[in-house]
């Protein structure tokens, strides 16, 4: 059965970028744009791995991390973190609630794939 | 207006603080002042002398004995005598000098 | 001996010292008053000093306490051996400034203040008035044991007391007033009290010498008699004996009739270096045989009144010639202390009291109202005959009592308080007016308090409850043992605490206030009276109408002496005439003369009513320069200095807020464009990379090159509203106004919305109101209202969303409002929506970069309009307001652009 990927982000065009990626290589993709309801999503969906937009509406990516890594369940969930806003803290914030790995807008296709590869083996 | 007297100048001391007592000059000091600045001293002295002998000598002698009150008596009229002359005799000299006497005030 | 014979010497002794009064009163103005102004003369007229309470009281003492009568004498002895100390520099002081009483020095002293010298004049009456009650009874007692020595009965006490007053006022009033002017000396009554010292001192010798050698055989003989009298041993507490040499060398100095001879009297400073040894003489022969008279006394009349035994002794050995002698000693002692007590209680209550209330009294001032030297006069002979007439008073309540015998050290007390202000005030520049009165004050209560007032006896003033007790029971206020302190001599404890209260007041008030500069002048004055050559209390000449001051003085001075006074100082500056410029030298030396008349502070007070009130001079401010300028401009330095730093700080901390403010701006913006930017470019990147890959149907290659151009016209239309708005804000956009009609305007607006794709709104417009000729940028005004409707078309969450656009005219002022039927904008994001990027963290991403409405309020600002969101409103609704004719500058203001740059 493949590997299923939760891609939190509330830009359309982007989804579509990263879904064709991520599926082409046999990943199962899906995806939710809102911040406050992303959490109740993973729990339901229970996906392999997360992909996780920095800047979301209603919430902020960095809580919502935040909410996963108290969850016993969703702890060691493997959480790629993306942003466009290029911050330094952005990261370190991101690695202090425990962040899997980090990437900034835009990015290569291959390394979102070598990424998730990395994270969670092949699909 | 506070009169300041010129300060006396040592040589190789061109400054001076106020309050240093002005150095006089130490070659040559005439007899007539230097007399009248001891005679002040002692017109300064004699009465903290007497009031000394006056205040603390009745004090020490002991209450109650017989015959203390005339020994006491003639032990103060002594001292009051020797005072009285004391002063008359500074008094003599520094009589004449007094209007001017504005030397060797503190 | 009969009483008749007796009233007849001493009426005949009366008339003597009247004539020797006259005398020297004729000699003095005629010049020849060499004689009477010799420093013997000075010296015996201290002998007021001892009075009637010495003159019998001494023997009375020795009687009863052995030696410590010789306290009263040892104590001026010291202050007397000491003038280099102290005489010396108070005698200077009183002749430099004039000083006429002891309450003017403590004004002179304090600023010139009379409230201070009321204060002293106050005590001295108090003090003094006992005191003359006391002499009064001596010579009545002394007529009453003639008397009864000569079997009549028939003189009441009272009577004999009245008629001395009586006498005596007549006697004060005629050569104590003679003069107005307290410096010219009363060389008649300084005569008289001479002669009278004489009486006395040769008196007392006589009665000594015949007790010593006619009654006794001898010194030896005498000794082996005290030796074996009570009196034999030495009995004297330590603290009384202490406190009574203080006491009595204080009220040398500050007894009133003691400063009036030793101050005011005195004609010359050289005087007082033959009494600093003649006077303590003096009072050896005064105090050489009390001892002797008081134990042959004991020893043949027991059980008499040894206070009376310089009278009794020589009346029961029959010799009534030396007991004559011996009444006419004790009359002497009486009258001169009454004269002078008078003379100089007169002098303060006059020039203190009576004369400053009658100046304010009469409205115009000195130098219009009345005649000023006649109301001199007049107050001073009613306040001897007020003194007397005090004295007579208390004598007559007080019953002749035993209490009256304590008067004589109760006063010393009480006119001790004085000493610390006294000394501070010629030794210490820092003491204080307020210091001072404070001392003053609390010594005197202290004083009444613990000695005075407990002096009346028990169920006097205080009942006995009160004595043993204390007021309300308060043990601790105990008047005879405050706070606790028992077992002292009532004496001791009250010196002890009054002076110890006035000097902790006097130090510590005077440490903790501000002197005035006139007090600061005068105290560096006295302080440092022999380092100045000139008195530096000059008055600046010009204003004073040399007219106005020669009627002032002669109201003060008399006319004839006026007059010469004046045209000596008219010769002096080389002019004709009697009117003198007004130079400083000049009103100088005329305040001295008035202060002699009336006292420094009323001197000072008159010559600034005349002058114009300038009454600090440059000079006078030179003086106390040197310590109040430097200390007020230091301090003012220092707090202009701290007030500079305190406002420095805060622009720095103000920059800095700003700073941290605009840096925090800085990112989030820099972090929302980065986002802006890189979302777009995110897009691009990745579909081009799959586009570049390959293997793609033709549907999807259609699909992602669609995707990337419209990221790439979303990425266009950032940079271009970046730009736009970064024109707006630096003001550096030039307008092009039009006349065109508002609904043309909205309607090139809705067709670009429409063209960009936001069709599904429905829009509502109002046709009427629309038509409204606007001159205005329209250009810039559609992309307003195109924002507007695109935002609405963006967000507005209705099912079938509707736009209302409503448009009227509000006198020259333009509105336009835009309503939807969406949920609106949420309470909390409505204050941000104007600012950059505010879309971003509140509504769902959808195209456009947040800058829209930034834009719009930048153009409206521009347009001399405003926006504003309508939160009452039900949905989403903005209100556009603008001038219907754009009044443009001619130019771009570059100071507007610059502060948009900064």
């Amino acid at each position: 059965m493949a590997k299923t990927v939760l891609l939190v982000e509330d830009e359309p065009n982007i989804v579509e970028a990263i879904g064709f990626i991520l599926s082409r290589s046999g990943y199962q993709v899906h995806s939710h744009g809102d911040g406050a309801t992303a959490v109740q999503t993973v729990r339901r969906e229970a996906p392999d791995m997360l992909i996780l937009d920095l800047m979301l509406p209603n919430r902020g990516g960095l809580e919502i991390l935040r909410d996963l890594r108290a969850d016993p369940d969703l702890k060691s969930l493997p959480v790629l973190m993306l942003t466009a806003r290029g911050q330094k803290k952005d990261r370190e914030q991101a690695e202090l609630f425990g962040v899997s790995a980090f990437m900034s807008k835009p990015f290569a296709n291959g390394d979102v794939l070598e990424r998730v590869r990395a994270l969670i083996g092949e699909a | 207006m506070p009169t300041r007297r010129p300060l006396p100048r040592g040589r190789g001391e061109p400054f001076r603080a106020e309050t240093d007592p002005p150095r006089r000059p130490a070659l040559f000091l005439a007899p007539q002042p230097y007399r009248q600045r001891r005679l002040i001293d002692a017109a300064r002295a004699v009465p903290l002398f007497g009031a000394f002998l006056v205040l603390a000598v009745p004090l020490l002698i002991p209450r109650g004995v017989e015959g203390t009150t005339t020994s006491l008596l003639v032990f103060l009229l002594l001292v009051w005598i020797g005072m009285v002359i004391a002063a008359a005799l500074i008094a003599r000299f520094l009589r004449g000098a007094m209007p001017e006497a504005r030397d060797g005030d503190r | 001996m009969t009483l008749d014979l007796l009233i007849f010497v001493a009426l005949l002794y009366v008339c003597l010292l009247f004539g020797i009064a006259f005398a020297a009163e004729r000699r003095a103005r005629t010049g020849r008053n060499a004689w009477v102004r010799s420093p013997f003369v000075y010296t015996l007229s201290l002998s007021v000093y001892c009075t009637a309470w010495t003159f019998y009281g001494a023997v009375g003492s020795a009687a009863r306490s052995g030696l410590e009568y010789l306290t009263i004498y040892l104590g001026p002895t010291l202050v007397f051996i000491g003038w280099w100390w102290l005489l010396r520099k108070l005698v200077r002081i009183g002749r430099a400034q004039r000083i006429t009483s002891i309450a003017d020095l403590l004004s002179a002293r304090y600023g010139k203040s009379n409230g201070l010298a009321v204060l002293v004049v106050l005590l001295a009456v108090v003090g003094t008035t006992p005191y003359i009650a006391l002499q009064l009874q001596s010579v009545s007692l002394a007529v009453e044991v003639f008397a009864m020595n000569g079997g009549a009965t028939g003189v009441s006490q009272g009577v004999t007391a009245f008629w001395t007053a009586a006498g005596l006022a007549v006697f004060t009033v005629i050569f104590g007033t003679r003069n107005l002017d307290a410096n010219e000396r009363h060389h008649g009554v300084v005569m008289a009290i001479a002669v009278e010292a004489v009486v006395k001192l040769v008196a007392l010798l006589a009665i000594g010498i015949f007790v010593v050698w006619g009654l006794t055989g001898g010194v030896g003989a005498t000794m082996d008699l005290i030796d074996a009298s009570p009196i034999a041993s030495w009995q004297v507490d330590g603290g009384r004996w202490f406190v009574l040499i203080l006491l009595s060398g204080a009220a040398v100095l500050t007894l009133p009739r003691m400063f009036q001879v030793l101050v005011v009297e005195n004609a010359d400073e050289r005087h007082l270096a033959t009494a600093a040894w003649a006077f303590p003489l003096y009072l050896l022969l005064i105090s050489l045989f009390v001892v002797p008279i008081a134990a042959v006394g004991l020893a043949r009349m027991p059980g008499t009144n040894p206070d009376l035994f310089v009278l009794t002794l020589p009346l029961a050995e029959g010799q009534d010639l030396l007991a004559t002698l011996a009444f006419l000693g004790g009359f002497s002692s009486a009258t001169s202390m009454v004269i002078v007590a008078a003379i100089a209680l007169s002098t303060m209550l006059s020039n203190h009291m009576i004369m400053p209330l009658w100046l304010s009294l009469s409205s115009g001032g000195a130098s219009v109202s009345g005649d000023v030297r006649r109301a001199m006069l007049l107050s001073r002979r009613v306040s001897i005959a007020a003194v007397l007439g005090l004295g007579y008073l208390y004598y007559l309540v007080s019953g002749g009592a035993e209490a009256l015998a304590a008067i004589g050290l109760i006063s010393f007390a009480g006119v001790a308080q004085i000493m610390p202000a006294l000394i501070g005030g010629l030794f210490w520049r820092g003491a204080t007016r307020k210091g001072a009165a404070a001392g003053l004050v609390g010594g005197f209560v202290v004083w009444a308090y613990t000695l005075f007032l407990p002096s009346f006896g028990p169920d006097g003033v205080f009942s006995a409850t009160t004595l043993a007790q204390g007021p309300l029971g308060l043990g601790a206020l105990r008047p005879q043992a405050l706070f606790g302190l028992e077992g002292l001599d009532p004496l001791v404890h009250a010196t002890l605490w009054s002076l110890v209260i006035n000097t902790g007041l006097f130090l510590s008030v005077s440490l903790a206030t501000f002197p005035t500069p006139m007090e600061r002048l005068q105290g560096a004055e006295f302080v440092n009276v022999f380092d100045r050559s000139s008195i530096p209390r000059v008055w600046s000449g010009g204003r004073a109408e040399a007219e106005d001051l020669l009627v002032m003085t002669q109201r003060i001075l008399g006319a004839e002496e006026a007059t010469g006074f004046f045209s000596a100082a008219t010769r002096r500056q080389g002019k004709l005439g009697y009117l003198p410029d007004p130079t400083p030298e000049f009103l100088t030396e005329l305040e001295r003369v008035l202060a002699g008349s009336v006292g420094a502070g009323t001197a000072h007070a008159m010559i600034a009513q005349v002058h114009g009130g300038a009454s600090i001079s440059v000079s006078d401010l030179m003086a106390v320069a040197d310590e109040t300028a430097q200390i007020m401009e230091y301090s003012t330095q220092l707090e202009a200095k701290s007030a500079e730093l305190e406002a420095t700080a805060q622009e720095l901390r103000r920059a800095n807020d700003k700073l941290t403010q605009l840096s925090i701006q800085k990112d989030a913006f820099l972090s929302q464009i980065s986002h802006e930017l890189r979302t777009p470019m995110t897009s691009i990147r990745a579909f081009s990379e799959i586009l570049l890959a390959g293997g793609l149907s033709q549907t999807e290659t259609e699909r992602y090159s669609r995707i990337i151009q419209d990221e790439s016209i979303r990425l266009t239309r950032l940079l271009d509203d970046l730009l736009d708005l970064s024109v707006l804000e630096n003001g550096q956009v030039v307008l092009n106004p039009q006349v065109e009609r508002l609904s043309a305007v909205l309607d090139r607006a809705v067709a670009a919305a429409s063209a960009a794709g936001e069709g599904a709104l429905v829009l509502r417009r109002d046709e009427a109101g629309e038509a409204i000729e606007v001159d205005t940028d329209t250009g810039r005004l559609s992309q307003v209202f195109i924002n507007l409707i695109s935002n609405a078309a963006k967000y507005c969450d209705a099912d079938r969303p509707v736009l209302r656009i409503a448009a009227r005219l509000d006198g020259e002022t333009v509105e336009v409002d835009f309503f939807d039927n969406g949920s609106g904008i949420p309470v909390a994001g409505q204050g941000l929506i104007f600012e950059k990027f505010a879309r971003m963290e509140t509504t769902s991403g959808a195209g456009g970069a947040g800058l829209g409405l930034a834009i719009c309020r930048e153009i409206m600002d521009r347009l001399g309009g405003s926006i504003a969101y309508l939160p009452e409103a039900e949905g989403a609704a903005f209100r556009l307001r603008f001038p219907r004719r754009l009044s443009q500058p001619d130019a771009p203001d570059p100071r507007r652009a610059r502060a948009a740059v900064a």
